[in-house]
C-alpha cells in the first residue's frame, strides 16, 4: 500500500509544471496530435509460438487526433503487424509450410490527456474506442485469405514532454512548423477483435501492444 | 397382323397364338436360346398363322400346335432344337424347311427330299445351314445370316413365298434373312486394325462370311472420333485395304493456364484446354532440383493427379514442386468399316460400324508450355484458420464458393478470360476490387438479391459458353444475327396494308 501511495505521489511530482518556458503561447493551444509509434504486439492466440516461433511481433503505426478540448481528443489510429512462420498440415498433424500473417488494426478512438498545466512535462493519458481489424494470411503457393472483423481497444500511456530538453529546438519547431509540443511516449494497448475461424471456434485477433513513439501536438 | 424382324431370346413362349387369331403372319424372326421352352404355341383350332422364313435355334420346341392342322410352315430353319414341330394333328403345309440337328424334327408326315433328288417343295434334313457366327455364349452376338459356303440358299427355298429381298433372286434364302420381307442389312465386322505405311494406312479386318456380302466401305475422319465420318472409300470385297495417300492436318496450339490444389502426397492439377491439343505432358521436379523428371503423358484431359510426392517430414520440412503442362498435337485418323450387300444402295449397308481405330499420323508437335506453378502436396492451413471474406462478389451473393453459379463463372474465367491478354487484365482488375465489393455485400446482405439478379446475364453467358458445343454456339449466333436483321428490316416496312 505504501508503495502504491509512493508511486502516486511521485507521479504527481513529475506532473508539476517546470519553469522552462514551453513553445506554447499563452493565447494559443494545439488542436491536433500526431503520433508515430512502434513496438511489439503480443497476440492473444494461445499457441502462437508453436507456429511463429516468437511470442511477440513488431508493430508500427501512427495516429492523428483532433483536440476537441484541451484534454480530450478524438482520432484515427492505424498500425501494421506482420509475422512469418509455419502453417498447420492437418493430414500429418504437424507444423509445416510457410505462412505470412498480417494484421492492420484501424482504431477510432477518444483519448483523454492529463494536462494540468501548460508547462507540465509528464502527462498520463488513456483512451479507447472501436477497432476494425483487417487481416491477411498467405500460405506460400497455396493461396491468400483476407478479411476483417470488428472489435474494441483500450490504451493508456505516459508522455514525456521534450520541450524542456531543448527549448530552443522546441521554439524553432513551433516557428517553422507550428508544433507546440513534442513528446516521447510509452503506451500499452489492448485490442479485442473476435472472429469465428474455419473450425467454428471464436478467436481473438487482438492482443496486447507495448509501444513507444513521438507525439507532435500542433 | 404381322410379326416381323424380331429376335426373341430365351422367351417362353415367344409367341402365343390363340382365341381365333386369324391372318397372323410370323415372318423373318429369330427364336433362339429358349432352352426347354416353346417358341411358337398355336393354342387353338381356330387360329391358323403363317410361319414363314424364321430361324429357330436352341429352343425346347420350336412350334407347338396340338389342335390346328391348317398351319403354313414354309422356308424356316430349325436347328439344334429339342423338337422342331410338335403336333398331334396332321399339319397340311410344311414345305421347304431346313431341319438340322434337332433331337426330333417333327411328325412323320413331314416329307423330306431324297438325296440327289432335290425338291424344294419338300423339306431338307441333310444340310448344315452354316450360320455366319455362333461363337460365344452371348446370344445377341450370334449372326444367323448364312455363309457363302452354304448350299441352303439355292437348294430348297420356296419361290412361291417371294423372291429374296437381298438380291432379288428367287428362290429366296432360308431362315430369318430370306424372303421378300427380310432385313437386308448385313451384320458389322470386327477385328479392324491399321498401321501407318508411308503416306498411307494399311487396314485389315475380319471378314463377314455372309454369302451376300459384296464389299466393305472404309469410313474415316482426321482428328475426329465417331460417326459421322468425313470421308468414305469403297474397298471392294477384301479384308485388307491401303487407305491413302493421306495428309496429316496441322494445328496451332495455345498455352494452357495451370492451377493446382494439394492432397496428401498429391497435387491435383487442372488446366485450361489448349486449342487443338490432342494430349498433354506433365513436367515436374522438386523445386530444389535442377532438372525436371521425364514428362508424364496424360492424354487429352484437363485434370491430372500428380501422385507419389513427398509429404512433410516429422520436422515439418516440406518439399515444394515445380510443375508445368505442355500440350502436344498428334494428328490421327479415326477409321471404321462397314460391310454392304450392295455398294450403291445405302439401305443395304451395315447399320453398325466396326470397332473404330485411331491411327496416329504425321509428326508430333509440341505446343507452348503453361505457367509454372510451385506447390506443396498437402494443404497447409494458416494459424489461425481465418475465413476468406475477401472473395468474389458472386461468392458473397450466392453464399458459397461451391455454388453452381459461382462455378460457372470460375469456368468462364479459366477457359475464356485467362487465355488472353484483355481477359487476364480484367481478372487482375477484378481480383483487386472484387474483394472490396464482396466485403460491402457481406456487410449489407439485403443487397444480395439485387446483385444476384444483376449477375444473371453473366452467369447465363458463362453457362452457354461452357456447356454447349461449338456447333450450338455457331447456330445461336446465326439465329441471333438473323433475328436482329429481321427486326431492323421489319421496322423499315410500311404498316400493314400500307403502300410503299
Amino acid at each position: 500500500m505504501k508503495r502504491a501511495i509512493g508511486g502516486v505521489l511521485l507521479l504527481l511530482i513529475m506532473m508539476m509544471p517546470l519553469s522552462v518556458q514551453a513553445a506554447e503561447q499563452a493565447s494559443e493551444r494545439p488542436h491536433w496530435s500526431l503520433e508515430l509509434k512502434g513496438g511489439i504486439f503480443i497476440p492473444a492466440i494461445d499457441n502462437w509460438s508453436t507456429y511463429y516461433g516468437r511470442r511477440d511481433i513488431l508493430e508500427f503505426g501512427g495516429s492523428l487526433a483532433y483536440k476537441i478540448l484541451r484534454l480530450i481528443e478524438v482520432g484515427v489510429e492505424g498500425t501494421y503487424i506482420k509475422d512469418k512462420g509455419q502453417g498447420y498440415a492437418p493430414i500429418h498433424n504437424m507444423a509445416a509450410g510457410n505462412v505470412t500473417y498480417e494484421l492492420a488494426p484501424l482504431n477510432v478512438f477518444i483519448l483523454a490527456r492529463g494536462v494540468i498545466s501548460d508547462n507540465q512535462w509528464l502527462i498520463p493519458y488513456a483512451g479507447g474506442g472501436w477497432t476494425r481489424m483487417y487481416y491477411r494470411e498467405e500460405v506460400q503457393y497455396q493461396g491468400i485469405v483476407r478479411g476483417s472483423t470488428d472489435g474494441t481497444h483500450a490504451r493508456a500511456g505516459l508522455q514525456i514532454v521534450l520541450d524542456s530538453a531543448d527549448a530552443r529546438a522546441a521554439g524553432n519547431l513551433y516557428k517553422d512548423y507550428g508544433i507546440f509540443h513534442t513528446s516521447l511516449f510509452f503506451e500499452t494497448r489492448y485490442t479485442r477483435a473476435m472472429i469465428t475461424d474455419l473450425a467454428g471456434s471464436s478467436v481473438n485477433l487482438g492482443g496486447t501492444s507495448y509501444l513507444m513513439g513521438l507525439l507532435f501536438e500542433f | 397382323m404381322g410379326i416381323r424382324n424380331i429376335t426373341f431370346i430365351n422367351a417362353s413362349p415367344a409367341i402365343q397364338v390363340s382365341n381365333g387369331s386369324s391372318q397372323v403372319s410370323i415372318r423373318n424372326n429369330i427364336f433362339e436360346g429358349a432352352g426347354t421352352s416353346i417358341a411358337i404355341n398355336v393354342g387353338d383350332a381356330l387360329s391358323s398363322p403363317v410361319i414363314l422364313n424364321n430361324t429357330f435355334f436352341d429352343n425346347g420346341t420350336a412350334i407347338l400346335s396340338l389342335s390346328q392342322p391348317n398351319l403354313s410352315i414354309v422356308n424356316n430353319i430349325f436347328a439344334n432344337n429339342g423338337t422342331a414341330i410338335s403336333t398331334t394333328v396332321s399339319i397340311s403345309n410344311i414345305l421347304s424347311n431346313l431341319f438340322w440337328q434337332n433331337s426330333t424334327a417333327g411328325p412323320s408326315t413331314i416329307l423330306f427330299n431324297a438325296p440327289g433328288n432335290p425338291d424344294y417343295k419338300q423339306n431338307v434334313n441333310t444340310q448344315d445351314p452354316q450360320f455366319v457366327n455362333l461363337l460365344g455364349t452371348d446370344y445377341t452376338k450370334w449372326d444367323f445370316h448364312l455363309k457363302s459356303t452354304t448350299t441352303t440358299t439355292t437348294a430348297v427355298g420356296d419361290a412361291s413365298a417371294g423372291a429374296n429381298s437381298i438380291n432379288g433372286v428367287s428362290p429366296p434364302d432360308m431362315g430369318a434373312y430370306g424372303g421378300s420381307l427380310s432385313d437386308a442389312i448385313p451384320f458389322p465386322v470386327s477385328g479392324l486394325s491399321g498401321a501407318v505405311s508411308g503416306p498411307s494406312i494399311d487396314l485389315t479386318w475380319s471378314s463377314n462370311p455372309c454369302y451376300m456380302i459384296q464389299g466393305y466401305k472404309v469410313f474415316y475422319s482426321a482428328n475426329k472420333s465417331g460417326a459421322p465420318y468425313d470421308s468414305t472409300q469403297d474397298a471392294g470385297n477384301v479384308t485388307s485395304f491401303t487407305l491413302g495417300p493421306l495428309t496429316a492436318p496441322t494445328s496451332t496450339l495455345t498455352a494452357p493456364v495451370l492451377s493446382s490444389s494439394p492432397g496428401s502426397g498429391i497435387l491435383k492439377l487442372t488446366w485450361t484446354p489448349s486449342s487443338g491439343a490432342t494430349g498433354y505432358n506433365i513436367f515436374y521436379k522438386e523445386s530444389s532440383a535442377a532438372v525436371y523428371n521425364p514428362p508424364i503423358q496424360v492424354g487429352n484431359t484437363n485434370t491430372f493427379d500428380l501422385s507419389g510426392l513427398t509429404n512433410p517430414t516429422p520436422a515439418g520440412v516440406v518439399t515444394y514442386y515445380d510443375v508445368y503442362v505442355q500440350p502436344y498435337y498428334q494428328a490421327a485418323y479415326h477409321i471404321a468399316v462397314k460391310p454392304y450387300y450392295n455398294s450403291t444402295d445405302a439401305n443395304k449397308l451395315a447399320l453398325v460400324y466396326s470397332n473404330e481405330i485411331s491411327v496416329p499420323f504425321g509428326s508430333l508437335i509440341d505446343g507452348p508450355v503453361s505457367n509454372t506453378i510451385t506447390d506443396f502436396p498437402e494443404p497447409i492451413t494458416a494459424i489461425p484458420a481465418l475465413p476468406n471474406k475477401g472473395c468474389f462478389i458472386a461468392t458473397a451473393a450466392y453464399g458459397s464458393y461451391s455454388a453452381s453459379q459461382v462455378q460457372a463463372l470460375r469456368t468462364l474465367r479459366d477457359r475464356y478470360l485467362q487465355t488472353n491478354g484483355p481477359g487476364r487484365a480484367f481478372v487482375r482488375w477484378y481480383y483487386t476490387y472484387g474483394p472490396r465489393g464482396a466485403q460491402i455485400l457481406n456487410d449489407h446482405p439485403e443487397w444480395k438479391p439485387v446483385v444476384r439478379a444483376a449477375l444473371l446475364p453473366a452467369i447465363g453467358i458463362a453457362l452457354f459458353l461452357t456447356h454447349t458445343s461449338s456447333l450450338t454456339k455457331i447456330l445461336f449466333i446465326m439465329i441471333f444475327a438473323t433475328s436482329i436483321v429481321l427486326l431492323l428490316y421489319r421496322k423499315k416496312l410500311p404498316p400493314f396494308g400500307g403502300i410503299q
